[in-house]
């Protein structure tokens, strides 16, 4: 039987849910709904079919909620209410937030954890990434850097490929006439280090540029005084940088004063830019007009002169740059010096210079490492992936545990939406506050992290404000993210089954096992790849050079006279009791200069082949003062008249020669030295450790190929300041003009492996952070898993466990954990371990400790964590456990 | 069909005009328009009773409650001396605006 007023009841009934109709707005609706039936009543319809169709002409009630609701204000305003309603609002907004802050302080433990893990990760990116931008942005500077380019000539020759930055001196002029794209194109050469003399005081400078008249057109140094555009144009010119300036001239204006530049002459300044900043590949203390290189005006048109500068061009807004890179080649292929050797001509963006140009030599800037910027990004985003995961496993433990409280709240009344409106703001409060201390630790850690790299990463408000732009959503994304799995979930949980002390699905704790297991797996790759790094560094550093590094004290020769009267130099070097040895050489070895490329060829061989050989010029003393070994024949003897027509060989240059070359004749350059071997010296790295030993050919410093440029002194090692006193004394009895010029050759290749230490000591930094997070992660988790087994750790101890044997239990199903996580690692690290050896050249082996190392080194931390907190239970009363909900 | 905006702009000077001749209860109102309109227009009770509410807050009805036998007690409406007023404005206003279409369209178009 249809009952109307049920009928209309049930129909009621929806209203109560929606906000928007007060009870008097519902009854005017009904009374409206009584009204209409009534009157299809009337007209003749059935009173349930009235009904219906007044139901329908009544429309739904959501479409007329958004009618009331527009309303809403007006009426709270009409009723004098407005005040009342902001008020209630109002309160409710600070219910939550108190609500929040207490939950928050009341497990202020391991809430303060997760947050300063939180911290510490954004702050570790922070970091990471300003310095990966850095590196990134070098050379953008220039106004116009993206259409910069620079000419590398690539040699390919029997036993390797070269890359140089070095072309001939005509090149850019000829480029420029020759090739409309090429809008300006400038010649930068290496100025040699020098004595330069400013009115009565000395100085020494290296790293001085030669550049042409439009290097300021093309560059943007940015100027400081004097007409810049103009300052190149006169020969003998000088630009000095602010510093320089500063250095020679003090305070008065250097604008129209000279000074005399060693071997080269003198030059006049006429404009001063501000110092280079870091990020520019192109660092000089002073530039020189390109003239004065050379006395000579003729060398800067020889093609055929051995290439000494480096051409970069500044290309049209409009040009295509591999067309432009074809008529270079084309042009250049013109000019070709002949030789039986391939040449590549091709055109590097000034943008790439910093980050490729590893395996260009003599070229300026380089430096970063790709591979390097690509660990280290990935190295920041596994921080934060860790920190965030961390901090979801505390959200969804923490929702767990509130299971009841949600069965409560909705009982009383709370709708779904308050529910999760008050977990997402909990979230997010949490997560938020989590900034500050980010940035403060950013702000405490920069400093120590400029030092260690060298680099000035400054907290600007700019970089700030970079940061700002992308931590303030990505934290409000994480709180967002970690409080919407209580927020959505839980508040479904219908309050009965709440109260029953519903315990999440089973799929859940899955899912939070899967997360631990992901965190500790994080964890003991990041250890493991700092493991192999660290070792492969240590490897690189210790490993046998083949010379003795130690104790060895390379001079520079920058006066002729002293070659001239070396012998006796030698000898009254030789008089100090510890001078232990003295010797001639062209170059330093080690890998810090360059040796030149000589063409060597065997004579008597049917075959005519000719090998790019390296080449160094010492004396009969350098085998004993490098303590380099020699594997057959003999040294040079120390008659220049035998001497001068000999040479020493490596045994990888002996290899290229052929069976049995001692006593065999070579040709050197074609002809322009004939030269016998007498001797085979054992491989030694007399390059960086990056390349391998190539071939080497060692003549007397007498030879018409080469001059000697540097000698080396190898010190005992007592005594060291009056040693090189006394090297300083006789020195400069033949030197009059300039004081001795010497480095530690041990210091001097230090520097040389700068950028892999300073990449080791940032990326160790690094792993401690992530270490540091995953054990955050793992003690709170610890603390929860506790928390949550209290009352059965009770129960156990009750019926007579001991307090370790509920340890050893519990500490147990954590190690499951581990175990997997570990499994996991191996074949990822071991994958990305080879890849990543593989840029060297000389390499350890991966050793299967080093896999098990790292795992054990988290199992540890992790046993001990969890260890603490459940003996922190265990020895709790059993009755308060059993009591504990 | 009348168009949207149409029927809002008008819906409240109906609602004062129906107004004008006593207080009425909503359904009468309703009713009534619907009659007037010869069911031609689409009315929606969600937009009606807001409106009215709206007006009630805006000051220009006044609503009390009258028990009834049929059952729940009505909500009847009534013009407010600002209510008057306001009808007599929009009057005017509906006045010039037809005063300006009947120019344009011709005394051979007749609001019959």
């Amino acid at each position: 039987m249809f009952d109307l007023d049920k009928a209309i009841a049930a129909w009621r009934r929806p209203f109560r849910y929606h906000r928007g109709f007060e009870t008097a707005d519902v009854d005017e609706l009904e009374r409206h709904l009584r009204d209409q039936v009534y009157f299809l009543i009337e007209k003749g319809m059935a009173e349930e079919t009235a009904f219906q169709e007044a139901v329908q002409e009544m429309g739904g009630i959501v479409e007329a909620e958004g009618e009331y609701q527009k309303i809403f204000w007006l009426k709270r305003a009409h009723h004098g209410q407005l005040g009342q309603e902001l008020a209630m609002r109002l309160s409710m907004l600070r219910n939550y937030l108190k609500v929040a802050v207490r939950k928050l302080s009341r497990q202020k433990g391991y809430t303060l954890i997760h947050m300063f893990g939180l911290s510490l990760g954004m702050a570790a990116v922070s970091i990471l990434l300003l310095f990966v931008q850095h590196e990134l942005g070098y050379d953008a500077f220039h106004q116009s850097a993206e259409r910069i380019y620079r000419v590398i000539e690539t040699t390919y020759s029997v036993s390797q490929e070269e890359h140089s930055a070095r072309t001939p001196y005509p090149l850019a002029q000829t480029l420029k006439q020759d090739i409309p794209e090429v809008l300006e194109a400038v010649t930068v050469a290496h100025g040699r280090s020098s004595r330069v003399r400013v009115g009565t005081d000395l100085f020494y400078e290296r790293g001085y540029l030669f550049v042409s008249p439009a290097f300021l057109e093309v560059f943007d140094f940015e100027r400081v005084e004097g007409d810049t555009h103009q300052a190149l144009a006169a020969p003998a010119s000088a630009v000095l940088t602010a510093s320089t300036a500063q250095r020679y001239f003090g305070d008065i204006s250097p604008i129209g004063q000279t000074f005399e530049v060693e071997q080269y002459g003198v030059f006049t300044v006429r404009g001063v830019v501000a110092d280079p900043p870091m990020q520019s590949s192109l660092q000089f203390p002073m530039l020189l007009t390109l003239d004065g290189a050379s006395p000579n005006a003729a060398d800067f048109a020889d093609w055929e002169a051995r290439p000494r500068a480096s051409t970069y061009v500044l290309m049209a807004d409009d040009g295509d740059v591999r067309a432009l890179e074809a008529k270079v080649k084309r042009m250049m292929a013109g000019h070709a010096q002949s030789s039986n050797e391939e040449r590549e001509v091709s055109l590097q963006a000034l943008l790439d210079v910093h980050l490729h140009s590893n395996h260009i030599r003599s070229g300026f800037g380089g430096g970063g490492h790709p591979a390097y910027l690509l660990i280290f990004a990935g190295i920041a985003f596994f921080i934060l992936f860790l920190a965030c995961i961390n901090y979801m496993n505390l959200a969804t433990a923490r929702a767990m545990t509130r299971a009841k409280e949600v069965g409560m709240r909705q009982t009383v009344g709370a709708r779904r939406g308050q529910l999760i409106a008050q977990f997402l703001s909990e979230s997010t409060v949490l997560v938020v506050l989590t900034l500050v201390p980010a940035i403060l630790l950013m702000a405490v850690v920069l400093p120590v992290f400029n030092q260690l790299t060298g680099i000035e990463l400054a907290l600007t408000p700019d970089a700030l404000g970079g940061l700002l732009l992308y931590l303030v959503p990505l934290t409000l994304g994480i709180g967002l993210l970690a409080g919407s799995y209580p927020a959505f979930v839980l508040a479904r949980i219908p309050p009965i089954a709440a109260f029953r002390g519903h315990k999440a699905p089973a799929r859940t704790s899955r899912l939070r096992n899967m997360l631990v297991i992901t965190q500790f797996a994080m964890a003991i790759l990041m250890m493991t790849a700092m493991l192999v790094m660290r070792a492969q560094m240590t490897y690189i550093s210790e490993k046998a050079l083949g010379f003795d590094q130690e104790q060895v004290v390379v001079l520079e020769i920058n006066d002729n006279n002293v070659r001239t009267n070396f012998q006796t130099l030698k000898q009254a070097f030789l008089t100090h009791p510890d001078v232990v040895q003295v010797a001639a050489a062209t170059r330093e070895i080690g890998g810090l200069g360059e040796p030149p490329q000589i063409e060597v060829t065997r004579e008597g061989m049917e075959v005519v082949q000719a090998y790019s050989m390296s080449f160094y010029a010492f004396d009969e003393d350098a085998l004993a003062t490098y303590d380099l070994t020699l594997a057959a024949g003999t040294n040079f003897s120390g008659m220049p008249s035998l001497d001068s027509t000999s040479v020493l060989i490596n045994a990888s240059a002996a290899a290229l020669l052929g069976e049995s070359p001692i006593g065999t004749y070579v040709s050197v350059n074609e002809g322009a030295y004939r030269a016998r071997v007498i001797g085979v010296v054992e491989d030694f790295h007399f390059r960086s450790l990056r390349e391998q030993v190539g071939p080497l050919v060692m003549g007397y410093y007498l030879n018409p190929a080469r001059v000697m440029d540097v000698i080396a002194v190898r010190l005992s090692g007592h005594n060291t300041d009056r040693a090189l006193a006394h090297l300083k004394n006789v020195y400069e009895r033949y030197d009059h003009r300039w004081t001795m010029q010497y480095q530690f050759l041990d210091e001097a290749i230090g520097r040389h492996y700068e950028s892999e230490r300073v990449f080791r000591q940032v990326f160790g930094m690094a792993s401690i952070v992530a270490l540091l997070i995953a054990c955050l992660g793992i003690v709170g988790l610890a603390a929860f898993l506790i928390v949550q087994r209290t009352r059965e750790i009770g129960v156990r101890k009750v019926l007579g466990a001991s307090v370790p044997s509920v340890v050893f239990l519990l500490v147990r199903d954590f190690l499951v954990l581990i175990g997997g996580a570990w499994l996991v690692t191996i074949p990822f690290g071991y994958f990305a371990a080879e890849h990543w050896l593989q840029v060297f050249v000389y390499r350890i082996s991966l050793e299967p400790w080093l896999f098990i190392g790292a795992g054990a080194m988290v199992t540890l931390v992790a046993i001990a964590t969890v260890s603490i907190q459940v003996i922190r239970a265990g020895y709790m009363n059993p009755t308060q456990a059993l009591r504990h909900q | 069909m009348i168009s949207k905006r149409l029927l809002a702009a008008s819906l409240q000077p109906l609602m004062l005009s129906l107004l004008a001749d006593g207080p009425k209860y909503g359904y009468q109102i309703i009713h009534r328009a619907r009659i007037l309109s010869d069911n031609q227009i689409q009315w929606n009770n969600s937009k009606l009773y807001p409106l009215l509410h709206r007006m009630e807050y805006e000051g220009f009805v006044e609503s009390y409650w009258e028990p009834s036998e049929s059952g729940p007690p009505r909500k009847y409406y009534r013009l407010t001396a600002a209510g008057v007023k306001e009808l007599d404005r929009v009057k005017q206003e509906w006045k010039t605006v037809n005063g300006i279409f009947f120019q344009l369209w011709g005394p051979g178009f007749t609001l019959e």
